[in-house]
């Protein structure tokens, strides 16, 4: 199917019900076929980090490890904001699979070639 | 030829459609999955994954509890 989407996640443990249903929408879009991208930036760029996800458990969904790595089997990728995650002095070596650390050019480029956004 | 069959229960919403993904990969190309799906929204998503991802809802919502889907996959 044509088109893709871009969802935006922006938040992390301080907010998990939005960390979780951003990857939920994201898990709807990849596992559909449709070319999907989560955009990691402000709090959720902690997500980027392996372990980090492990203990967010939001009520009535799926563990969001699990969330991220279905993510990731479906061919989904993960991007993540550079100044945001310098900011926060977070690793790369920590990076979960698929991640990968971009600047703002990646996501507007993705959405002025037509990607649809969603923001969490 | 009978049917694969995928019972995801309650799974809704992007869980669902990560579960049918999965349970496609083992069907054969133009082949049949029968599929039971009872999160209320499933009757809706299933139709539109089918749409997104090309394979063909052939019956569905049926059954006694109008829970059951048929899909053949796509050929291709």
């Amino acid at each position: 199917m044509a088109g893709n989407l871009l969802v935006s996640v922006t938040n992390a443990a301080n907010d998990p019900d939005r960390a979780t249903v951003g990857f939920v929408v994201a898990n709807a879009s990849a596992a559909s076929g449709v070319e999907t991208s989560v955009f990691l930036s402000t709090e959720g760029v902690r997500l980027s980090q392996r372990g980090y996800a492990d203990d967010i458990h939001e009520e009535g969904f799926a563990p969001l490890r699990e969330l991220i790595d279905s993510f990731v089997e479906a061919e989904g990728t993960i991007l993540v904001c550079s100044p945001c995650f310098k900011k926060r002095d977070l690793s790369e070596e920590d990076l979960v699979e698929g991640a990968k650390i971009v600047g703002g050019a990646v996501p507007v480029e993705l959405m002025v070639n037509g990607a649809s956004c969603i923001t969490y | 030829m009978p049917a694969s069959f995928a019972d995801v229960e309650e799974m809704g919403c992007g869980s669902l459609m990560v579960a049918l993904m999965r349970a496609m990969r083992e069907v054969g190309r133009g082949e049949l999955l029968q599929v039971r799906a009872a999160d209320p929204g499933a009757r809706h998503d299933i139709p539109s994954w089918c749409r997104m991802t090309g394979h063909r809802l052939l019956d569905g919502p049926y059954g006694a509890t109008e829970d059951e889907y048929l899909i053949r996959k796509r050929e291709d």
